[in-house]
């Protein structure tokens, strides 16, 4: 059985290589993810053991909030003085970090790929202690720094050379004196600034005091003991721990972000295995179809229905084995492609190089995902194969898929409303993030199958119908496309239900981003009454100066300019043992700049230690206006907040909002730049006549972007249009896969069709004609699963709309220009998937093809 | 060939030769074959199995080309034509009717029959299609499939298909081979009447000697050629002269 298996299998080479392309795709996309997560992982882990490197300490303040490594008190230098005397102790020094802006004339240095751009204190004396190297020039003397290696030749930055430093200070001007390498390979794609310690003390607001220090063991000193020893000799609050220590919380939090990474990457990597797995089964379906009477006659002379349904799994498991080797190398062409498609997104600024790897549990995925896809899409053909009746080898036309046709609807419906019902339970309940996205995704998959099995139902209809303008201008071969999409229903509805999947995404996708345009834009008609808006460049999550702000209220014409700190991803107080995200403002601008609609109290008071909140938390902890609350923040420690008011659109603040004075006490110098900024013009001001002047004072601040009104509605849109292109980029391969499904059934319909197409050529059909009947048949299956998709995603799109929180989106729209583009998409690949087997159809000779059997 | 110049030449083929495969495999399906097929006849072609009756169709139709020598339909040398001008000529000129197998599935009997016309060619008078959809009695046939027509009856739609286009000559290679005697026969007696009535010019392969007894003239074809020539002759004559050849 096994030989005649493999026997039939080459026998049918073109429809091998196509069902394995499809398979292929969908687990090079998984190894691709693997791959791409596995080689970031490296490069940080080169640089965890380049930090673990030669044996050192660290002594610093010990955490006063969990997990929030910014909530370390600096170390003063008296706890230095003391390092340095403990026996056992070569020597130590501080480290001051900080989060700088750099620019080369007017251009902004940009980091790699999210990485930060980071300052360091190095001085001469004590520099083997601080992990970089003096490649050229030396060490900064004052108003001197140093540049990393790479970030040099990126800017064409030498020793010299001026560069501007933007930090909680005025900008400052620091002649190049040297430049520099972190570790053997400045890995990470970070940018390094130095200067000496008296300079970032004073540019990073650490008076003499340090972030933390480096300690050098005595040769023959034990790290860890000596570790111990200094825990337990420096005053209370500080800790030291080693090098190995420090590397592993650096592996860690770059872990979490690299997993992230990675999870969203395989979540698209199973957009695109559905896609396939309904490729597969359509495919073997169809071939099994075209078997029966080979089926048959196996039966006839005595083989069983067992060995019929093995025969066929065999062949899906050779196939899958096949597929997941080739799909794993893919995956290394797949990786390069998401690193386009980032590298796009984020404006230049990609991933950091470094080898690809493939570890062992790429191949073990790879392997599990391509070889159970392919057996699972098999199973219900292989059923049926095994169902054949003997009598099949002596009768022409026994339909393999004959009947259950009520079957179908019923398992549909019932699929349907099971997806319905996850889906649902997915965005109302509250049960964690990650059961709900169970529930989503298990919802969305059940309504795939359900719509695929039902639009078996409306598949003739719909051929029929989108057929009609093809029939009218492309005569016999629009009559005939329209009679071969409709003669077999299942068959197209299967082939187009491929395409639905992903272009349901797709469709989704556009009506989360234009409800979220839509919600956005009418934020601004209501919210925000600014005349202009500043930004931070390159939506960094280091800001920009305060100073900008403070410059910008002295300008004439302008009434008020506000800067807002903190929020989400960056500053979070405790309240009630939750972590709450908060943003540091002044109450001067609120209800003016910014309007969050008040419902109770009033904004004055939050300068005096005042808090306001949004109803949704204010209701959870019943807050009401006149109470305290006690909030914990990193630096300042517990304190006590008096709620002045309640609100009631979070959409542009969020749910905390606290004053400036509170946050600068709350926080460390580290989160102390703007990150937005609102602007408004005295009455009377003309916004034309003011801007030269707002432009005179932004242009010093390269870090950060001033727009008016429109300026910052278009970049706002476009930021999202940005995100939707990403997405959908990557949804797109799902959309690729499903395409191939088309030159897939098409190629076997073809094959199936031999003898007919001989005829029409017979009787007169043209080349042309013949090439027309395919192409047009191709576009009738790929608008219907366009369609088909366009339906599917406006009501995932509901759903999540409606899911997702008031904050976020509340207004509901749908991209209809975009919907038209897919159509217009469809019709194409349509066009393109009809190539190849069209080519083929055109070329059948005639009478061979009619002598076909 | 001396035949009367008076009446025209519907096909002709001239030292037609065709050859299968190469070296010690070589089949000489036509040898140096030249016949005049004159309009308004019924000419059946007969002679044993791999005598080259069908490759002397298909090299005719212009769904298969020579290996030398040429092929005439009207005055148009159809060995010089390309391939898209050969499919128009097949669309617009010739008829053809195979032993089975002749109907796209997914159409109508209707649409069967006026799919030449579908493809493009010049359009016969409505009346005309009508008059031999009445011809073929299949009026009431016309919406059914394929699927739903007896084996006769698509072989009547088969031959409604070629008459509908008006052709200037018809081939049908064994149409009735898969029919029973009595059926076969009317599909005969239509095709001779076509004929008769209509002016049809009908090139047909059997082996039947009772319907090759309704041709106008019978030619006997032997390894590729020409072996005998009867006029009009009776169903005894041709069962004779078959017998003779087979020995
Ligand atoms: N495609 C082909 N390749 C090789 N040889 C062929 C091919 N087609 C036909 N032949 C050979 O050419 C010769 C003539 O075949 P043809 O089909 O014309 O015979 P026929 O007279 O129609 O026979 P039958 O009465 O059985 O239909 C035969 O010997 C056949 O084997
Ligand atoms: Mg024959």
């Amino acid at each position: 059985m096994f030989k005649l298996t493999l026997k039939s299998l080459l026998a049918r080479k073109i429809r091998l290589a196509l069902t394995t392309f499809a398979v292929v795709l969908g687990v090079s996309f998984v190894s691709g993810s693997f791959i791409l997560a596995d080689s970031l992982r490296s490069v940080f882990d080169k640089i965890a053991i380049e930090i673990a490197g030669p044996n050192w300490l660290q002594v610093r303040g010990v955490e006063t909030i969990e997990d929030d490594s910014f909530s370390r008190p600096p170390v003063t230098q008296s706890v230095v003085d003391q390092i340095r005397s403990t026996e056992g102790v070569y020597d130590a020094e501080g480290v001051i970090q900080g989060f700088p802006r750099i620019s080369v004339g007017d251009e902004l240095v940009k980091p790699l790929g999210g990485a930060p751009t980071l300052a360091f204190n190095f001085d001469q004396q004590r520099a083997e202690l601080s992990g970089f190297e003096t490649l050229e020039g030396s060490a900064p003397g004052d108003s001197e720094a140093m540049v990393d290696i790479d970030t040099a030749n990126k800017y064409d930055i030498s020793v010299g050379d001026t560069i501007t430093i933007r930090s909680l200070q005025p900008a400052e001007d620091f002649q190049v004196s040297g430049i520099t390498r972190w570790g053997e390979d400045n890995g990470g794609g970070a940018v390094f600034v130095l200067v000496n310690t008296a300079t970032a003390q004073r540019l990073f607001d650490y008076p003499d005091s340090y972030l933390a220090v480096t300690v050098a063991a005595m040769p023959g000193v034990d790290e860890s003991e000596l570790a111990d020893k200094l825990t337990r000799e420096l005053p209370d609050g500080f800790e030291a721990v080693t090098s190995d220590v420090v590397a592993g919380e650096f592996s860690d939090e770059f872990d979490t972000f690299i997993t992230i990474f990675q999870t969203a990457l395989l979540v698209f990597a199973a957009v695109a295995l559905v896609v396939s797995a309904f490729i597969i089964n359509n495919t073997f379906a169809i071939v099994l179809g075209q078997r029966v009477r080979e089926l048959g006659l196996l039966r006839a002379v005595g083989a069983t229905g067992r060995q019929i349904r093995s025969s066929v799994l065999i062949e899906a498991l050779l196939i899958g084995v096949i597929a997941s080797v080739v799909g794993v190398f893919a995956g290394l062409g797949i990786t390069w492609v998401i690193k386009a498609i980032i590298e796009q997104a984020g404006d230049g600024s990609g991933l950091p190089d470094g080898p690809l790897v493939i570890a062992a549990r790429t191949w073990i995925a790879a392997s599990v995902v391509g070889i159970g896809i392919t057996l699972i899409a098999a199973i219900s053909p292989a059923r049926k194969a095994a169902s054949i009746p003997p009598i099949a080898a002596l009768r022409d036309g026994v339909a393999l898929w004959s009947g259950g046709g009520r079957r179908r609807t019923v398992i549909g419906l019932l699929l349907g409303a099971g997806g319905v019902v996850a889906t649902i339970l997915g965005t109302t309940t509250d049960s964690g993030a990650g059961r709900q996205l169970t529930l989503l995704a298990a919802g969305a998959l059940l309504l795939f199958v359900s719509i695929s099995l039902l639009s078996t139902l409306v598949a003739r209809p719909a051929a029929k119908v989108l057929g009609w303008p093809v029939t009218r201008f492309a005569r016999a071969s629009g009559n005939l496309a329209t009679q071969n999409a409709s003669r077999n229903p299942r068959r197209t509805a299967s082939t187009a239900s491929a395409l639905m999947v992903g272009l349901a995404l797709v469709a989704m996708v556009l009506v989360v981003g234009t409800s979220f345009k839509k919600t956005f834009s009418s934020t601004l008609d209501s919210s925000l009454g600014a005349d202009f808006f500043v930004d931070t460049e390159g939506n960094s999550s280091w800001g920009f100066s305060p100073q900008l702000v403070d410059e910008m209220n002295q300008i004439d014409g302008v009434a008020i300019a506000v800067g807002f700190r903190g929020g989400p991803g960056t500053a979070q107080m405790t309240v009630a043992g939750e972590s709450k995200d908060v943003i540091g403002t002044q109450e001067e601008g609120l209800g003016r700049v910014i309007d969050i609609s008040l419902i109770e109290g009033t904004y004055s008071g939050l300068a005096n230690s005042g808090v306001l909140v949004h109803k949704d938390p204010a209701e959870d902890l019943s807050l009401a206006v006149g109470e305290t609350v006690s909030a914990t923040f990193p630096v300042s420690g517990p304190r006590e907040l008096r709620v002045v008011g309640i609100f009631d659109d979070g959409s542009t603040l969020g749910n905390w909002v606290i004053d400036m004075t509170t946050y600068e006490d709350g926080f460390d110098p580290a989160r102390q730049s703007d990150l937005f900024a609102a602007i408004e013009l005295e009455e009377g001001s003309e916004v034309d006549e003011v801007r030269p002047r707002l432009d005179a004072v932004a242009i010093n601040y390269p870090e950060a972007t001033l727009q008016d009104r429109t300026e910052y509605k278009e970049t706002i849109e476009g930021e999202i249009d940005t995100l939707l292109v990403t997405v959908n980029a990557l949804v797109g391969f799902a959309v690729i896969i499903a395409v191939l499904g088309i030159v897939n059934t098409l190629m076997l319909s073809v094959f199936e069709r031999t003898k007919e197409i001989g005829l029409l050529r017979a009787v007169g059909m043209t080349r042309r004609q013949t090439r027309r009947m395919i192409r047009w048949e191709a576009v009738i299956i790929a608008v219907f699963g366009g369609v088909l998709g366009i339906l599917v995603g406006i009501l995932l799109g509901f759903i999540a709309v409606q899911a997702m929180p008031e904050s976020f989106i509340t207004d509901f729209g749908i991209p209809l220009g975009n919907f038209v583009v897919i159509l217009i998409m469809c019709i194409v690949a349509g066009v393109l998937a009809a190539i190849l087997p069209a080519r083929r159809a055109a070329r059948l000779n005639v009478l061979d093809a009619i002598a076909h059997s | 060939m001396t035949t009367a110049t008076s009446t025209s030449i519907a096909a002709r083929a001239v030292k037609a030769s065709k050859v299968y495969g190469s070296g010690d495999t070589t089949v000489r399906a036509l040898d140096e074959l030249s016949v005049d097929l004159a309009s308004g006849e019924l000419t059946a072609i007969m002679g044993p199995s791999g005598s080259g009756k069908s490759t002397l169709m298909h090299c005719l139709a212009g769904l298969d080309n020579l290996s030398s020598g040429k092929v005439y339909i009207g005055d148009t040398d159809i060995s010089e034509l390309s391939e898209r001008a050969l499919t128009l000529l097949r669309r617009d000129r010739i008829g053809f009717v195979f032993q089975a197998f002749n109907l796209v599935p997914t159409l109508s009997a209707e649409e069967n029959i006026n799919l030449p016309r579908q493809l493009g060619a010049s359009t016969p008078p409505e009346s005309w299609v009508k008059k031999v959809v009445q011809a073929v009695g299949l009026s009431d046939r016309l919406q059914h499939r394929p699927s739903e027509l007896s084996g006769g009856q698509q072989q009547r739609v088969a031959v409604a298909r070629a008459l509908a286009g008006q052709p200037e000559i018809i081939f049908a290679d064994e149409p009735t081979g898969n029919l029973d005697s009595k059926t076969g026969g009317e599909i005969l007696q239509f095709m001779q009447e076509a004929v008769r009535d209509l002016d049809q010019t009908i090139v047909m392969v059997t082996h039947d000697p009772s319907a090759a007894a309704h041709a106008d003239r019978v030619v006997f074809l032997a390894d590729g050629r020409i072996v005998q020539e009867l006029i009009t002759p009776s169903a005894d004559l041709i069962l004779d002269t078959m017998k003779r050849l087979g020995d």
